[in-house]
């Protein structure tokens, strides 16, 4: 054991390599998101120093647990992992998880949102009762995550993430920290949506939300504030990066100048966008929490459907034990974890709060602001995915050779459908905006129509337009929940099987050095021989032996990981199947539904026409 | 009908072989389809809705009446020929070429000094040229002058045209047949409306009192050959910018003009207010129908994902479910496009055509204005000449043609100004039935198609 050392030396080395790597990408993070973060800055400038450190120190324990963790873990797979035949048999009883509502909790930075789950069971083992409720915050659905990736994912386990944190909700935690009214507001919401006793249509949710006047308090996103944050995004930068990015930050700046200048010309004055912007809607917050709120019941319910995952103690747990969670030590906002997440949350939300402002402003945000975010958070993962592909695996098993190619070419025609999908959203959307705007210049040209029946007819089709507007409007938000973020959904799937794939591979290549390591001890044990040093060659024997013992260990883990991978597989391709055509089935409908709204917009306006006397 | 389709067969039936001169094809097929697409109108959707397949017939039989470029005029108007000295005037035929259109102009004429019968090829010059005669002459001032049609605008298509051609050797047959037939579709839509506009503007010449007594019109009709205008020089073009300027600085300094009718003061204001408004509707109409083509894109694409997406499953049942799902997004694609072109056609150009017609109302009031000023002008000229005692017969003739000037383009404004509003009602009736009733039925074949594209998934 204690001549093992060199072996393991090396493999720590390895391994620290790796967490230097990751430490590195963690900094890297951290300073990119202090650019995220900046709006809120002032607020927060001491809390972050105090967090940049905590990262620091998080990332360099981290290596230290993690190898700790990798050395042991055959030992605990040995032990703990159930009877494989427990995941053969067919499901037994029902569970569904639901979220019935949310709502607020805390005040100013330390609010968050928390979630009502409510569990319903039938027969299934583990579970005492057969109903369930527990609040839940986002942070617990990482640490169960979490959780169940240090436990599951060396068995092969394909494991779904978490949907991703919004930022609005982040958002929503700041700057309502004044509002008691907010409070109020969940329990509204929390009202409507149970009234009847059954959750309502998120649209007609909205629709009533809409009707009430204590929405949550507007956010206002000026175009100062967005000149800001791209000042403050672009002078985060370090000093070799600032002479680039300054030149590109002014170029911002002056198209925001320009963009305004040339409002200015056509008479609108910013107020009036804002208004527009702030006051007729509070920005997608709500919109954000609904589907958010259906993306954590998706989540759940892919968790349930799981044979190995509903009987887990930790998924267990999560759903019925009725205490706060103990806090998970990563998960928080302000960690460097926390912050990968919010980063791509950041390029979203600022997708869709310019989207609101209007089309013209869309292309001012593609121009300047979202490149920088994304191509960021682009670099990043791709610097991800190049850590993770270290050594070439030669594949054994021609399915698993056939099955990665084919997951990677469904992920990339997924990836298209997401991109295609939430280009749709957007054109729809400025549709809807454009629509609205139309029919009101619509309504000023009827106010000046001198013949009067004619001005009658042209105001009916300014009603007609709104609402089509209001159709297409609707439709977006559903093509936001249906298509695109269940797609969305998809595309996370499909990097969790490749995570999967990733952990076999991983195993493989931990079994090989293995084996390389029990070549190299008997190699040096002959040579001891040879040399007459018989007594550290007895030594080595015990080594070599205990090598060869960890290497036939890894080899049952690879096999056993290769078969729950096929396992999994095939759970998973019974299952996207049948989402697949679900989600273009549900897209269809909701079509179809627009059209019959549009349908009966115009059957409406056709005999206005008609009174019309020339 | 048969040329059409033989021709496109015969496309096909390359395009199988694999010949590497496709691009060569392509062309002289486009050619072909472009350069006379009036005569092979209907061929060409017939043919669009076999290939996307499955619509059902009677749908199909919905479009084609519709697929006429007769009804694409945004305003109807109504010739008696029976009646003594008429014109009646039409375009049969138009040729894209390269970079023009040449419209064949058919005219028939009761009038004693006209051919009872002609037909000429005109070129869009040749339409601005007779406009820019109309609007010069004096003796026009008190009328409003038919707004030019505007300059065909091909860029689109062609633009595709070249994608098409780049993109030729990437793409699978079905995306380029796909893409093909979008680009004859969007062809056909911007030629028959290019063509619809023309034709409005001839037949409001020909349908008008004075206008169709113009010797520059019956030039325009009548005259076999070429008319061999050429297009603006620099000097002109500079001219008439300069002639726009002063014109705006002239309307400024008459603002502070007072007038004596209570009648066109109230109508200036209408008018320009009026003008502001309908323009700005214009735009955002445009716009809005800009969006729209680009849902249908949208659609177009998640068809094509869909498509390959089904063509890379390995599972059979899937692998039909993707189809499906693509075919319904091509088809929905198409009627959604077809709906946004008609939104065009309907209210768009309802719009913008009014628009320029008031403009032109605004235009005949300047006109006026400038009159009014010029006769007041006169008038103390008069006065001051009395008072020196010199001059007073010139000062009085000239006082009195700016009179009777003034007094002739009063009138008559009046009644154009009367008759824009009776025509605007009228138009504004037609095209907006047309509209809902179009818009109702687009909607309808949407539901229906989604409706069994939804049964068959769920089979």
């Amino acid at each position: 054991m204690i001549g093992d050392g060199s072996d393991m030396l090396e493999h720590e080395v390895n391994l620290n390599d790796d967490d230097s790597q990751k430490n590195d990408s963690g900094r890297n993070l951290v300073e990119d998101d202090e650019d995220v973060k900046s709006p809120q800055r002032a607020s927060l400038e001491a809390a972050i120093a105090d967090d940049d450190e905590d990262a620091i120190r998080n990332s360099g324990t981290n290596g230290l647990s993690r190898l700790v963790l990798s050395d042991s873990r055959p030992a605990e797979v040995a032990c703990s992992s159930p009877p494989s035949s427990e995941d053969d048999a067919p499901l037994v009883g029902a569970i569904s998880v639901s979220i019935r509502s949310y709502e607020k909790r805390g005040e100013g930075m330390n609010a968050y949102i928390v979630y009502l789950l409510v569990t319903e069971v039938q027969g299934v083992t583990g579970y005492s009762r057969d109903h369930y409720e527990v609040w839940r915050r986002f942070s617990d659905f990482l640490g169960l995550h979490e959780k169940l990736a240090e436990k599951l994912m060396g068995r092969g386990v394909v494991l779904p993430h978490p949907p991703e944190k919004s930022i609005q909700t982040a958002l929503t935690k700041t700057k309502t920290t004044d509002a008691g009214a907010s409070k109020d507001v969940a329990g509204t919401r929390k009202r409507m949506l149970e009234s009847n006793g059954k959750k309502l249509r998120p649209d007609e949710a909205e629709k009533r939300m809409r009707e009430r006047n204590d929405i949550l308090p507007a956010q206002r996103i000026t175009f100062d504030q967005i000149r800001n944050r791209i000042t403050t995004l672009l002078s985060q930068k370090k000093e070799h990066q600032r002479k680039e990015h300054g030149n590109r930050q002014r170029r911002y700046v002056k198209l925001i100048d320009d963009f305004e200048r040339d409002l200015a010309e056509e008479g609108i004055s910013l107020d009036d966008i804002e208004e527009e912007v702030d006051l007729e809607r509070p920005l997608d917050e709500d919109d954000l929490i609904i589907t958010s709120d259906e993306m954590y019941e998706l989540y759940m319910s892919r968790i349930v459907a799981h044979g190995a995952l509903r009987s887990d103690c930790d998924v267990r747990d999560f759903l019925t034990m009725e205490v706060e969670l103990p806090k998970a030590t990563s998960t928080s906002t302000l960690s460097s974890a926390g912050m990968k997440r919010m980063f791509k949350s950041v390029g979203e939300c600022e997708y869709r709060i310019i989207a609101r402002i209007g089309p013209c402003t869309s292309t001012l945000f593609n121009q300047c602001v979202r490149p920088t975010v994304i191509t960021k958070y682009r670099t990043h993962h791709r610097r991800q995915a190049f850590s993770k592909i270290a050594v070439h695996m030669e594949e054994g098993d021609r399915w698993f050779e056939q099955m990665q190619s084919q997951t990677d070419e469904q992920e990339e025609a997924m990836k298209r459908m997401h991109a295609i999908s939430e280009s749709l959203v957007h054109t729809r959307r400025d549709l809807a905006a454009i629509g609205e705007t139309f029919s009101k210049s619509l309504s000023l040209l009827a106010s000046c129509e001198e013949s009067t029946a004619l001005a009658r007819c042209l105001s009916h089709l300014t009603e007609c337009e709104e609402t089509i507007g209001a159709v297409w409007e609707r439709q977006s938000e559903r093509d936001t929940a249906d298509l695109s973020e269940a797609i969305g959904e998809y595309v996370s799937l499909f990097n969790s099987l490749k995570a999967a794939f990733g952990e076999r591979h991983r195993v493989w290549q931990n079994w090989q050095t293995a084996q390389q390591n029990i070549t190299k001890k008997r190699e040096q044990k002959t040579r001891l021989e040879l040399a007459g040093k018989t007594d550290k060659a007895a030594a080595l024997r015990v080594e070599t032996d205990e090598a060869v013992q960890k290497a036939d260990q890894l080899e049952v883990q690879f096999g056993r990981i290769s078969e729950e991978i096929k396992k999994e597989y095939a759970k998973f391709e019974s299952t996207r199947k049948r989402d697949l055509k679900a989600i273009i089935v549900r897209f269809l409908e909701t079509l179809m539904k627009s059209q019959e709204e549009l349908l009966k917009a115009w059957q409406r306006f056709a005999p206005e026409t008609a009174v019309i006397p020339v | 009908m048969e040329g059409g389709l033989s021709l496109l067969l015969d496309a096909e039936v390359i395009m199988d072989a694999g010949q590497p001169s496709l691009s060569l094809l392509l062309d002289r097929q486009l050619e072909s389809v472009l350069k006379n697409p009036l005569d092979n109108l209907d061929d060409v959707d017939v043919n669009v809705d076999e290939n996307g397949g499955g619509v059902a017939p009677e749908q199909r039989m919905d479009y084609e009446p519709n697929d006429n470029h007769r009804t694409n005029r945004t305003e109807e108007i109504n010739v008696d020929l029976d009646a003594d000295n008429s014109i009646l005037v039409d375009i049969s035929d138009a040729l894209s070429e390269r970079d023009k259109v040449k419209y064949t102009v058919h005219s028939k004429s009761t009038l004693g000094d006209m051919k009872p019968e002609t037909s000429v090829v005109r070129e869009h010059e040749e339409f601005i040229w007779l406009h820019s005669c109309l609007d010069e002459n004096e003796n026009y001032a008190g009328f409003i002058i038919p707004p030019p049609p505007p300059r065909p605008d091909f860029d689109a298509s062609r633009e595709k045209l070249q994608k098409l051609g780049e993109g030729e050797a990437t793409m699978t047959r079905e995306e380029f047949l796909n893409m093909k037939q979008e680009l004859e579709q969007d062809y056909l839509a911007t030629f028959k409306k290019t063509v619809a506009m023309h034709e409005v503007f001839l037949q409001r010449l020909a349908a008008h009192p004075v206008f169709r007594l113009d010797a520059n019109f019956k030039i325009f009709l009548q005259y076999e050959n070429e008319l061999a205008v050429r297009g603006r020089n620099k000097k002109e073009l500079m001219e008439s910018v300069w002639k726009r300027f002063t014109q705006s600085a002239d309307e400024v300094l008459l603002s502070g003009q007072k007038d004596v009718d209570e009648f066109f003061d109230r109508e200036r204001n209408q008018v320009v207010e009026y003008h502001t408004h309908i323009k700005e509707a214009a735009t955002k109409a445009e716009r809005l129908v800009r969006l729209r083509k680009n849902v249908a894109d949208s659609y177009s694409k998640l068809a094509e994902s869909l498509e390959r997406m089904a063509r890379a499953e390995p599972d059979k049942t899937m692998a039909r479910t993707l189809a499906r799902g693509a075919d319904a997004m091509q088809k929905l694609k198409k009627v959604e496009a077809r709906a946004s072109n008609d939104e065009e056609l309907k209210l768009t150009d309802t719009l913008v055509y009014f628009q320029r017609d008031t403009n032109a109302a605004k235009d005949l009031l300047y006109r006026r204005m400038r009159c009014l000023a010029n006769y007041e002008a006169a008038n103390k000229n008069l006065e001051r000449a009395r008072g020196r005692n010199k001059d007073i017969p010139k000062a009085e003739t000239e006082q009195n043609t700016a009179c009777t000037k003034f007094e002739d383009i009063s009138t008559l404004a009046k009644t154009e100004l009367k008759e824009l509003k009776r025509r605007r009602v009228a138009a504004f009736k037609k095209n907006l039935a047309e509209l809902a009733e179009l818009q109702m039925r687009h909607s309808r074949t949407q539901i229906t198609l989604l409706e069994q594209t939804i049964a068959a998934l769920k089979d």
